[in-house]
């Protein structure tokens, strides 16, 4: 018998189909495949896969390369929630202070965002250039310096983000209940202590969302190390997700890789759980 | 991008051309078609592969039309792998040597089995037995090489003229030569890695085979001694110092941004003393020197100085740049197998390659005699040198098994930036070694005294 | 609901205003000084780029940007990313369309449940399941195919594109669906009819967010399509850039182009590209 479609929830999921096969497909399947995978010794350029149990796991703890690349995901991580947060927190609020060119202002910072991230490590290897652009004025060559490569390339992956930041603070800032300020003036406030005591807390929960989204987003940061140094010099900027492309590409040793994938995803997991355990905890309006 | 090495040819030697325009659309599977991709460095060489080798091979006689795509160099491995793995994948499968990815391929069973057709074709009569040898697994041939290559020691005369200086022979000579140059502000050697990581492994191979020696480094392969013994951590030990004396690049920093234009440019308009690289720059080098490129440089080159008492002064460390195999998937094998042939062994085209646009051949037997008048000198003084030579070394991407080459190539930079000792990286390269001897991928080497035949 | 107003009630003033500006300025500068940079050494011949790249360019080469377009194939890059953005920007509204609908309109038993999901699925490394993906889409056909291109771009932005739809959705006015109900409508027409025109700004924001993404995606794009014709621009500008013979003031040119018609769109759009990502974008679930 054929359900009325004014049956709500039979509809619902009708509506969910679409998103739910095509997230099944590209993502769920994949991803199961790839636990299964991480469990076998996979070279990734045959279907030829043979159970070797725990073995993936265990050579990931003696890998020095994995090693290597939580560490600097971990640096990543703390870089990230740092520098563009107080940049983007910081550009957001001296917007709200100004009256002209706020519109401007935000374009132009917003622009570095949309340029991909190709021409982006296009445009600061150019300038980052021992011979030819700053490095040649402050004799500097930070992309083979394994001191500071990772920094370097922070440096570069910031510069197209905190804009996106600024504009999202601006946002959430412009949220904030204007009689909070009048307040916090009558008491004596100046900018920078309304800052703390009444922006800071009114835009707790885009704050919230957006440090989780920065943590996760660092695990998943592959595309400038890539391409400005592949993990190089002598693998100071290697990132989880570079050492796994490797891994899985020019070592043929894709059950490895998946293995290390499942890693990153659970820790990934963790942290979106913590995320979402203290939310509901604290029952913020995200 | 591939960190495993991928060469930069002057063309894979003999590969043939195709029509065409590429897209690979047609699958392996088409048997009225024989695809091969490669990956020249530029659009000449790419016109004339087409026209001599996929014409070229209708021409003299060849059973089927062969369509030639050209990939980058950087890509192309991951591009035959993905659509080997895709279930296409072109007719002829090339790859950076006869070990890299060569044993993955065969295991997963995508590599015909050439030695039934090396006796029709006579084969071995016609390459070095060396060459064949490298390129056997588990004693079956299954890829053939189509280009060799040595390394060499790159000068620009006019250079060493103003700085008074001469090719080095000795390692004497070679300290002089270099602080000698880096006293006067000039880098040493020319030297970059950046666009090509594998580039680590091509010094690497020179320190061992010319400061450690080729009886060394042959006795160690054949598992008689091993990696970590004196001679290597020396010979290690060596050539850090003289990357962190700044002799490479002209610093630790610089070798590891400088991508080859800068090293090619150097040599050029004399801020470098001299470039080590492999016999594949002749065609590179083209484009830096002489009118094309605005300048009246020229180059030279001189085998690469004995870096230690003892060993000789002339060591030819012998390379195969490129193998090839036939996919078993391939629409037809034996026409396929019939035009890696004529690729491989017609010499007059082949010859031709080499003169015309500096194509490397594949190690077939090539003589001075073999060239016309209008052959570059250096050319042929090259092949001539390589065909008499006395003393052979072991280059790491043609000798070594796949995963202990990958190491040395990975952690080299961890031994110029001091993160690493000396001893710790041969101890590394010896314990993947010894584990890739007992599974038999280490390929048969030559004795050094060896010779080409 | 407060408006920007707010923000204004307490300008700064004098020195702290001037100083403000200065600073703004500053990262102004440092926003867009690399992108003019950029376009000053499209226009440099080779000679001046090697006598330092922050100089502006004496010879106004306009010619190196017709010869990137030739050498770097791309006509053809972007004729393919075209294909790519579109189909991505449209198969994504439609999926993440629908189930904002479910989600925000629809009572669906386990909703919560498949929104933590989605965020989960949405943080998830692509790595790790690159591998496996590329080996079903060779199964289907969909390697080296710009649809399983565009099939893939769908699966990774939809969750986030379905997250901000459903938020945007819920702010929406029942009144004239639920007067639409009573009338008889079935959902397939009160979705149709009322919420997709009420949302078109959320669905504009969704397809300009998921096809800037799918212009700029660079994993996938290198690793799934292998045929010259096929390659949108991130990948033939990357292999333009490693190319052999590097000449920097064709590479700029080269990435210059790439970036033109995002920028054009997005100083034409920014509005609706800003605010639609800010405000009901992020706060999504």
């Amino acid at each position: 018998m054929k359900l009325p479609l004014r049956d709500r929830r039979v509809s619902g999921w009708l509506f969910m189909l679409p998103l739910v096969v095509v997230n099944a497909g590209v993502v769920l399947v994949p991803c199961l495949f790839s636990i299964w995978y991480s469990f076998t010794d996979w070279t990734g350029i045959s279907s030829r896969a043979r159970f070797v149990g725990l073995k993936n796991y265990a050579n990931l703890l003696d890998d020095p390369e994995f090693a290597g690349g939580l560490v600097h995901n971990v640096l990543w991580t703390a870089f990230f929630l740092v520098v563009p947060m107080a940049m983007g927190l910081f550009g957001a609020y001296v917007l709200t202070r100004i009256r002209r060119f706020r519109l401007l202002f935000r374009t132009l910072y917003f622009i570095p965002y949309i340029v991909a991230s190709v021409v982006n490590a296009s445009i600061w290897r150019s300038i980052l250039d021992p011979d030819t652009g700053i490095g040649d004025l402050l004799h500097i060559n930070p992309l083979g310096n394994p001191d500071l490569a990772l920094w370097s390339v922070e440096f570069v992956n910031n510069w197209a983000w905190w804009g996106f930041l600024v504009v999202v603070f601006l946002a959430a800032m412009q949220g904030v209940n204007p009689t909070l300020y009048e307040a916090a003036a009558v008491d004596g406030a100046g900018a920078l202590r309304q800052f703390f005591s009444v922006t800071l807390p009114g835009i707790r929960p885009t704050f919230a969302f957006l440090g989780l989204m920065t943590v996760i987003w660092s695990f998943l940061a592959f595309d400038y190390v890539y391409i400005l140094t592949q993990g190089g010099p002598a693998g100071s900027t290697d990132l989880l997700s570079t050492v796994l492309y490797r891994d899985a590409f020019s070592n043929l040793q894709s059950g490895y890789a998946c293995a290390m994938g499942v890693v990153m995803a659970l820790i990934s997991s963790v942290v979106v759980t913590a995320y979402l355990i203290v939310r509901t905890a604290r029952k913020w309006e995200i | 991008m591939a960190i495993s090495r991928r060469q930069l040819i002057a063309g894979g030697g003999a590969l043939g051309a195709g029509t065409l325009l590429g897209a690979c659309g047609t699958s392996a599977a088409d048997p009225h078609t024989i695809t091969i991709w490669n990956n020249l460095p530029d659009a000449h060489q790419v016109a004339y592969f087409r026209r001599h080798f996929a014409e070229g091979y209708r021409r003299s006689g060849g059973r089927l039309p062969v369509r030639f795509t050209n990939k980058p160099s950087n890509t192309i491995d991951r591009l035959i792998q993905t659509s080997l793995a895709a279930g296409s994948g072109p007719s002829v499968i090339v790859t950076p040597g006869p070990s890299s990815f060569v044993s993955a391929y065969d295991s997963a069973g995508y590599l015909v089995d050439l030695t039934e057709y090396a006796q029709r074709y006579g084969w071995r009569r016609k390459f070095a037995a060396w060459a064949l040898a490298a390129s056997e697994v588990d004693g079956r041939l299954v890829t053939l090489p189509t280009s060799y290559e040595t390394m060499v020691f790159y000068t620009n005369p006019a250079t060493l003229d103003r700085l008074g200086l001469e090719a080095p022979g000795t390692r004497e000579e070679f300290e002089h030569f270099c602080a000698e140059a880096k006293g006067r502000g000039l880098v040493p050697v020319a030297a970059g890695n950046a666009d090509y990581k594998g580039a680590n492994e091509w010094h690497v191979g020179v320190g061992l085979n010319h400061a450690a020696g080729p009886e060394a480094v042959h006795a160690a392969l054949r598992g008689e001694t091993r990696w970590t013994d004196p001679v290597f951590v020396d010979a290690v030990e060596q050539l850090a110092s003289y990357f962190k004396k700044g002799w490479f690049g002209g610093s630790v920093d610089r070798y590891l941004t400088n991508g080859f234009p800068a090293v090619y440019r150097q040599l050029a308009n004399g801020r470098a003393a001299a470039m080590i690289s492999g016999s594949w720059e002749f065609s590179n080098l083209a484009q830096y020197f002489g009118k094309s490129a605005g300048n009246d440089a020229d180059w030279a080159w001189h085998t690469v100085p004995s870096l230690r008492r003892g060993v000789p002064t002339q060591v030819w460390d012998l390379a195969i740049g490129q193998s090839a195999g036939v996919n078993t998937r391939a629409g037809n094998v034996a026409a396929t197998v019939d035009y890696l042939d004529f690729l491989t062994t017609d010499k007059p085209a082949i010859v031709a390659g080499v003169e015309r646009v500096a194509f490397e051949p594949p190690p077939i037997r090539i003589t001075a005699s073999d060239f016309s008048e209008a052959a570059d000198p250096r050319v042929v003084r090259l092949y001539a040198g390589l065909s008499a030579a006395r003393s052979i070394g072991y280059t790491t991407w043609t000798f070594f098994p796949p995963t202990t080459e990958t190491y040395m190539i990975d952690y080299f930079e961890n031994v110029i930036t001091g993160r690493m000792s000396a001893h710790e990286y041969c101890a590394g390269i010896q314990s993947r070694f010894a584990a890739e001897r007992a599974q038999g991928r280490v390929p048969t080497a030559p004795r050094p005294d060896g010779g080409l035949s | 609901m407060s408006t920007t107003s707010g923000a204004r009630a307490t300008g700064l003033r004098g020195r702290g205003r001037a100083l403000a500006y200065v600073v703004l300025t500053a990262l102004a500068i440092f926003a867009i000084g690399p992108v003019v940079l950029f376009f000053f050494n499209a226009l440099k011949t080779n000679g001046e780029y090697a006598a330092g790249s922050l100089g502006l360019p004496r010879s106004w080469r306009w010619d190196n940007f017709t010869a990137a377009w030739t050498q770097a194939n791309m006509g053809a890059g972007l004729a393919n990313s075209a294909v790519v953005v579109l189909g991505t920007a449209a198969l994504t509204c439609v999926v993440a369309g629908c189930a904002s609908y479910a989600l925000a309109r629809l009572r669906v038993r386990g909703s919560a449940a498949f929104m933590t999901y989605l965020l989960v699925a949405g943080s998830l490394p692509a790595q790790m399941f690159l591998m496996p993906l590329f080996y079903m889409w060779s199964r289907a056909g969909l390697y080296d195919s710009r649809s399983g291109l565009v099939l893939i771009y769908c699966g990774l932005f939809s969750p986030f594109a379905t997250l901000l739809l459903r938020s945007f959705m819920l702010n929406l006015p029942r009144e004239m669906e639920e007067a639409a109900r009573i009338d008889g409508a079935g959902e397939i027409r009160v979705f149709l009819r009322i919420v997709v025109p009420n949302a078109l700004p959320g669905f504009l924001t969704v397809a300009l967010t998921s096809g800037l993404s799918a212009y700029n995606e660079f994993l996938f794009a290198v690793t799934m399509v292998e045929s010259d014709a096929k390659m949108p621009l991130s990948t033939t500008f990357f292999s333009f850039q490693q190319g052999f013979t590097q000449n920097f003031t064709l590479i700029s040119a080269a990435g210059f182009i790439m970036i033109a018609p995002m920028l054009v769109l997005f100083l034409l759009l920014q509005r609706r590209f800003i605010d639609g990502l800010s405000t009901s974008g992020l706060g999504g679930v």
